[in-house]
């Protein structure tokens, strides 16, 4: 699979935005923004992570699975190219 | 990997509305407010928070602080009422003052108060403080209702109290951003949503997750009882108690990794440990919780206080082989991932659509919660953050049971909630236990089966496997003790007395005779034997033979008997004389003793003869003439595992299968028998069963051990058996818990003198087992367990019972007894297990049925390699003490809508009951569906409706309902089987329904028709009369608007719980109708009767009335010219019972508004007929000619009313006022209520004018008739058209609609109108 890194991050941030429902009650959010404080639970974070695993095709590896991963879409986005990366050296 | 579908947006806007004053309760809200409705008296709902202070806290600045508060979050300024049409709504005040107490260093009472005093809801503020003096410094403790506050929002309440504290002393503005929006606003927005139809695939969503679902049943310490839970009822007090365990740092740390690599979160998982630690302990593979999450949809509502707690339902299917802890976690992760996205939809909606009810004292849906306090912890760890204090307050249990967790430096900390009404602390701790150990072991080795783990921990790891039993057989013993003491008498009874010599010596003269008839090892011997000393002649020379007996019954029906016999391979069969005649004559070759065996009888065709077993030495001797050597004692032929008995069994498949029992198995109860039962030299034994049921076993005991055996008849119903045990010394009796109960319900002193009883076979009723020890002094009373499959007995109980059952106690020697789960783990102490027993007990299996024995004798895995045990099919736990409490068969086990029922706790509430002497629980199919039927016997003659009522009162006190039996049958005593147990299959049938008629049954009355209506109204949806409120979408939000439509109906307060103890219409309606009849004046009478009608035929409720100053005497009679006034009724029965008329005429006469007045109230024959009735043409006649009549009558012949006023409502006033116009003979006038007048021909203009009074209500406008008029103004145009006839007509308009209460209201008004001038009128 080959998505560009521009639309990694958008694909990571509208799947943010599905998962704590921001935008549509009127939030805007940047790359940067802690994830924690805009209301994400460690329930929704599980779901976050399911859906970017089943959207890219990915796992995270262990190294990954930790809450400052989550942290915000910059943070995500970055676990999602090396897990690309990773898997990419591998195939 | 599946896919999760976030939770949906709420579109609506979140907006603050600063003008709004009341605001809708959210959902939330609303059930915490009707759960407050219910009882009034407790509340579990509180949430309480202290924190420390610095030192001089300064009441101004508290003061201003705590208003400050309520500035800012208005829900602290908030109330809750109950508007007029049984909504709910929260109104916002502008100022409210928070209760403060300055308690000093005497503040613990004070802090008690505060956590415990309930709210009165409508009065803000919901929150109260006090201020206390602690060792180090000042502290503040709140306590505040639930319906306001959650515990996310203590948080925000001590940053913000301390932030306007902290302002108000050093006099600056505080520093707090402004908030966006109010609680109600919240609440209106979710409405909004709720409102929607938005939800409506959610809730088809809840349906499908639920279908079908099971709810939990865990095994309880005590059995539940309305009072013992107060969820939604007012019994209980909420005392709830804890235990707490924690897990260590690195099992923690390893669960968060295994919770990450499944994509599980810290909550999940140790949600699915409990989901799996409740399976285990209910044995239930479907397991349905409750989970309460914080539930904050917006950043909004981050900063407020309030209630944004939701509660949703987890239902995990823990079902399949080889389950690992990662497979459960993953399971629950996906379970609560769909529960999250569909939370939306109040817990109360799902319960109405599910149809899960409101059990009376139960919570709906599930019993046991989860709450992991993991996310959002922010707040309390932020730098500065208030130093919480944690005053020690009594544990409240909102659940039975409930799991809070929070990970604690690096800890988990796993806190149980419990009740302890129901469960014992050290059935918690086991629980706990098992949960820690679970975690522990599942986090380290998540992909290995659950069933493979160690989580039973040493207290119920079944005892290593004592020594064997000696091997010596009952032969070998019987031989010894012959040879011993060839005196001592041996058998006594029926046909004399043996001593063991002469036992001894006619036994092997007849094993001589069987052996010359080729009956060798492994030979099965059929017996049919009287009750005389001889049976132990025959039974011994069996197994001289080495062969196997297999007793049998000569009642049992003849196929039946052909069949037992050829499957047991018997090949011959030794019968009394009295008795062969009534054996199948073509079954096997016949043996008579004391009989020559018929010339040249041949050896019995298809047995083989096993080679090299010992035959007796010589050829046979010529019977009748026995040689000397033929007394001696023949070569032991049997071995251990030889087979020494069969016993016939009935099997579930409906033919009976034969238990086969070796040596080996008889020698080990022989062994071990003197531990329990004395039955050594100078004990008499006796056991009052047939030989065909293994307790007879057991009188090869005291053989074995130079006691003594009674073997006689003791009478169909043991009324010989004091006789009996009198006679022949008896000191050791064992009996069925059936005989017991018969004897109790007798006469227990014909007992006296015994030493040892030992009772079992069957549940033993434990006001029996108690008798017996309270009336038998001297005498060891034991209650034994076992199953045929482990020779008689396996477990034996002689200690004192507890309250309610009887332990089946522990293991007999040479035998062990386990309670496993379904992976064949040991089940941990006082979690439910099913009982296996192993040891040299164990039969050999169902002879010649390889596959069933295969399915019930399993490997032992905890005995010596090589070993089996049995698997019983009953369920019991293991009480402290190793001891076993037996609660009832697997299999008995019943499924009613849904519920998981042990019959036996029902039937130890009926046994519970003085009067009764023996009950039977059973799950019956009706044409209704399945049911519960009991079974009762009583001591002696009673009232049989008194006994049910009373039984019915106390299963009602004892039992939740849905374990109320439906069915309740007293029989004269109990079918037993052949074995002395209760014969279930025997037991009469219950026909459908006789407590409530079939759903679809007409209402009997018109209140009840009311009620359905109004109810089918609030539902949506049609309710017949004697259906389930809760049953058909009803749920408890919805009580509330259904009580409120009845207080109108009625016009008097109806209390809301009314309507969880009667669920249905007609017992709604006769609970309403039982609960406040006015007292009527003393001088009055009234009286209920039944009468016959010439004209409409059939019988009819009718009501008489005489007021007071009527000069009634106890006759009914009256001067003559007494009663002035009298009232014909129709639809009596709501005039009399609901607009109560006869108090009313009561109060009308006594205050002199009228004069004295007689009145016969009529009620139709059913509520389907009297449409019919009221309209027909023969109506007004019928009234005139006979009802009045017979109003004369029963006001005694000197009287001489005068003419009558008829009273209807609705179409009763049509018929009313038609009477009057047609009769004016009879009838001197009408009340009229509410009648559709317009629409019906009110008939002729009589001779005389009549006195009409016509009403209705200004509601009722809304009420079109069929001639397009509506009601009022049809009264308006039919009084109108009368008076232009010449009537004398009152009109008159009230409010209060259609309803019992607006014309109860007008009655006094219409009475004394219509009466009026009509004392004068002559009877015509």
């Amino acid at each position: 699979m080959t998505i560009s890194q521009d639309s990694v991050v958008e694909t990571v941030r509208r799947l943010v935005d599905k998962q704590l429902n921001l935008s549509a009650h009127g939030f805007d959010f940047g790359p940067d923004d802690d994830l924690w404080s805009l209301g994400m639970t460690s329930l929704s974070c599980m779901g976050l992570m399911l859906a970017i695993e089943d959207t890219f095709q990915i796992e995270l590896p262990e190294e990954a699975l930790q809450e400052a991963t989550f942290r915000s879409v910059s943070t995500i986005t970055a676990a999602i190219d090396a897990a690309q990366a990773g898997s990419g050296t591998k195939a | 990997m599946p896919r999760f579908e976030p939770r949906p947006t709420n579109p609506f806007p979140l907006r603050h509305d600063p003008a709004a004053r009341v605001f809708p309760l959210s959902a939330g809200q609303e059930r915490l407010w009707w759960l407050r409705q219910l009882d009034s008296s407790h509340d579990q709902y509180h949430i309480t928070g202290g924190w420390r202070f610095p030192p001089g806290l300064e009441p101004s600045a508290l003061a201003t602080a705590l208003a400050g508060l309520t500035r800012r979050h208005h829900v602290l300024r908030t109330g809750f009422v109950l508007l007029p049409d049984g909504t709910t709504a929260q109104e916002v005040v502008d100022e409210v003052e928070v209760p403060v107490l300055w308690a000093g260093r005497a503040w613990r009472a004070a802090v008690e108060r505060a956590a415990s005093e309930p709210f009165d809801l409508s009065r803000p503020p919901l929150l109260r403080a006090v201020v206390a003096e602690l060792e180090d410094g000042p502290a503040l403790f709140v306590a505040m209702h639930h319906i306001v506050t959650d515990r996310w929002s203590m948080d925000v309440f001590a940053r913000d109290l301390f932030e306007l504290y902290g302002a108000a002393t050093a006099g600056r503005a505080p520093d707090l951003p402004e908030l966006a929006v109010q609680y109600g606003d919240f609440a209106r927005w979710q409405r909004a949503l709720l409102d929607s139809g938005r939800l409506r695939p959610q809730l088809e969503y809840w349906k499908g997750a639920l279908a079908g679902h099971e709810r939990l049943e865990l095994p309880t310490d005590r059995p539940r009882t309305s009072t013992s839970t107060s969820t939604s009822d007012g019994g209980g007090d909420g005392a709830g108690a804890s235990v707490v365990v924690e897990l260590s740092e690195r099992d923690t740390a390893a669960m968060t990794a295994v919770g990450w690599r499944a994509r599980a979160s810290q909550g999940v998982v140790v949600t699915a440990a409990l989901a799996a630690t409740l399976s285990a302990f209910s044995g239930q593979d479907d397991v349905v919780m409750g989970a309460v999450v914080s539930d904050r949809p917006r950043l909004e509502l981050q900063d407020l206080i309030g209630f944004f707690i939701n509660t949703v339902v987890l239902r995990a299917d823990l079902s399949g082989d080889g389950l690992t802890f990662r497979d459960v976690v993953v399971r629950t992760r996906d379970a609560w991932m769909a529960a999250d996205a569909h939370q939306d939809v109040p817990f109360e909606q799902i319960v109405g659509a599910v149809r899960a009810g409101t059990e009376d004292g139960r919570n709906p849906i599930f019993d046991v919660v989860v709450n992991h306090a993991g996310d959002r912890t922010a707040l309390a760890e932020a730098e500065g953050a208030p130093e919480w204090w944690y005053p020690e307050l009594p544990v409240t249990a909102r659940f039975d049971l409930s799991l809070t967790t929070q990970v604690i430096d690096g800890r988990l900390r796993a806190t149980f909630v419990y009740r302890p009404a129901l469960f014992d602390e050290r059935t918690v701790a086991a629980l706990a236990e098992r949960y820690v150990r679970l975690l522990g072991q599942g986090a380290a080795d998540p992909g290995r089966p659950l069933r493979e783990l160690d989580l039973a921990g040493e207290a119920a790891v079944p005892a290593r496997a004592a020594d064997p039993a000696p091997e010596a057989t009952v032969v070998e013993l019987v031989q010894a003790q012959a040879a011993l003491r060839p005196g001592a008498e041996a058998v006594v009874g029926a046909g004399g007395a043996l001593s063991y010599g002469e036992l001894n010596e006619r036994a092997n003269r007849l094993a001589r005779r069987l052996a010359a008839r080729g009956v060798g090892r492994e030979s099965v011997v059929a017996v049919c034997l009287e009750t005389t000393v001889e049976r132990f002649v025959v039974l011994l020379a069996v197994a001289k033979c080495g062969a196997a007996y297999f007793p049998i019954d000569p009642d049992f029906p003849p196929d039946r008997l052909r069949f037992m016999l050829a499957d047991a391979g018997a090949a011959l069969t030794i019968a009394d004389p009295a008795l062969r005649d009534r054996l199948p004559r073509d079954a096997t070759p016949l043996l008579v003793p004391g009989e020559p065996d018929p010339p040249g009888s041949p050896h019995p065709s298809g047995t083989p003869h096993p080679s090299g077993s010992p035959h007796p030495s010589g050829s046979p001797h010529p019977p009748g003439e026995p040689g000397p050597q033929e007394c001696g004692d023949p070569p032991l032929a049997a071995r251990p595992d030889d087979l020494a008995y069969l016993i016939s069994t009935s099997g579930s498949t409906g033919t009976p299968k034969a238990v086969a029992v070796p040596h080996r198995a008889l020698s080990r109860l022989v062994a071990g028998a003197p531990a329990y039962m004395d039955v050594g030299p100078g004990t008499t034994f006796m056991q009052a069963g047939p030989l065909t049921f293994d307790v007879s076993v057991l009188e090869w005991a005291p053989l074995c051990h130079g006691g003594r055996v009674v073997v006689t008849g003791t009478g169909a119903l043991l009324e010989d058996l004091g006789a009996v045990v009198r006679e022949h010394g008896v000191t050791t009796l064992k009996l069925v818990s059936p005989q017991l109960d018969l004897l109790v319900e007798r006469d227990l002193g014909a007992l006296a003198g015994l030493r040892r009883l030992i009772v079992g076979g069957d549940v033993v009723n434990p006001r029996s087992f108690r008798t017996a020890r309270e009336r038998l002094p001297g005498c060891r009373v034991t209650a034994s367990y076992g199953p045929t499959e482990s020779t008689v007995l396996a477990t034996v109980f002689d200690g004192v019972p507890g309250e309610g059952r009887v332990p089946i106690g522990a293991a007999i020697p040479y035998t062990r007894a386990y309670l496993l789960d379904r992976d064949l783990n040991p089940a941990p102490p006082g979690m439910r297990g099913e009982i296996y027993l192993a040891g040299d007990g164990l039969a050999r299996g169902y002879h010649g049925r390889p596959g069933l024995t295969a399915q019930a004798f399993l490997p032992d895995p905890y005995g010596p390699p090589g070993t089996r045990m049995y698997r019983t099919g009953d369920v019991g736990r293991l009480l402290p003490g190793g001891v076993i409490d037996f609660l009832g068969r697997a299999d008995r086990q019943v499924k009613i809508r849904g519920y998981r029922i042990e019959t036996s706790e029902i039937e130890h509430v009926l046994l519970r009951q003085p009067a009764v002497t023996g009950a039977v629980v059973l799950r019956v199919e009706l044409p209704t569906g399945p049911a519960l039927a009991a079974y009762v016997t009583a001591g002696g003659p009673v009232d049989e409706a008194e006994l049910r009522a009373a039984l019915h009162a106390a299963l009602h006190a004892a039992l939740p309902a849905y374990m109320v039996p439906g069915h309740l049958v007293v029989v004269e005593s109990f079918p037993l089987t052949a074995n002395n147990k209760v014969d279930r299959a025997a037991l009469p049938p219950v026909t459908a329904a006789p407590r409530a008629e079939p759903s679809g049954a007409l209402p009997a009355t018109g209140l009840e028709a009311r009620i359905a209506e109004t109810w089918s109204a609030v539902l949506g949806a049609e309710l017949p009369v004697t259906a389930d409120f809760f049953d058909h979408g009803g749920h408890s939000l919805l009580v509330p608007r259904a009580t409120a439509a009845v207080r109108h109906l009625l016009g008097r307060e109806v209390p809301l719980r009314l309507m969880t103890r009667h669920r249905t219409p007609a017992g709604y309606a006769a609970a309403l109708l039982a609960e406040s009849l006015p007292a009527l004046a003393a001088g009055s009478r009234l009286e209920r009767r039944s009468w016959h009608s010439r004209t409409l035929g059939g019988e009819r409720r009718v009501d008489l009335y005489l007021s007071e100053g009527a000069g009634a005497d106890g006759a009914g009679a009256t001067e003559p010219g007494a009663v002035g006034n009298v009232l014909v009724v129709l639809d009596g029965s709501e005039f009399a019972d609901i607009m109560r008329l006869p108090a009313v005429v009561d109060r009308l006469v006594h205050e002199g508004g009228i004069g004295p007045t007689a009145a016969v109230l009529l009620s139709p024959a059913g509520w389907s007929a009297r449409r019919a009735e009221l309209l027909a043409d023969t109506y007004p006649d019928l009234l005139a000619d006979e009802l009045v009549p017979y109003l004369w009558d029963w006001l005694g012949p000197r009287s001489r009313p005068g003419r009558a006023t008829v009273v209807g409502s609705s179409l009763g006033a049509v018929a009313a006022v038609r009477a009057a116009l047609s009769r004016p003979d009879r009838f001197a006038g009408a009340v009229a209520l509410s009648g559709p007048l317009s629409e019906h021909r009110l008939g002729p203009d009589g001779a005389a004018p009549s006195r009409l009074f016509l009403y209705a209500s200004r509601e009722e406008a809304d009420i079109v008739l069929d001639d397009g008029l509506n009601l009022v103004e049809a009264v308006k145009r039919t009084g109108e058209e009368l008076a232009a006839r010449g009537h004398a007509v009152r009109c008159a308009y009230g409010d209060g609609g259609h309803t019992y209460a607006a014309w109860e209201a007008v009655l006094p008004e219409a009475l004394s109108w219509a009466l009026r001038k009509d004392r004068t009128s002559d009877v015509g």
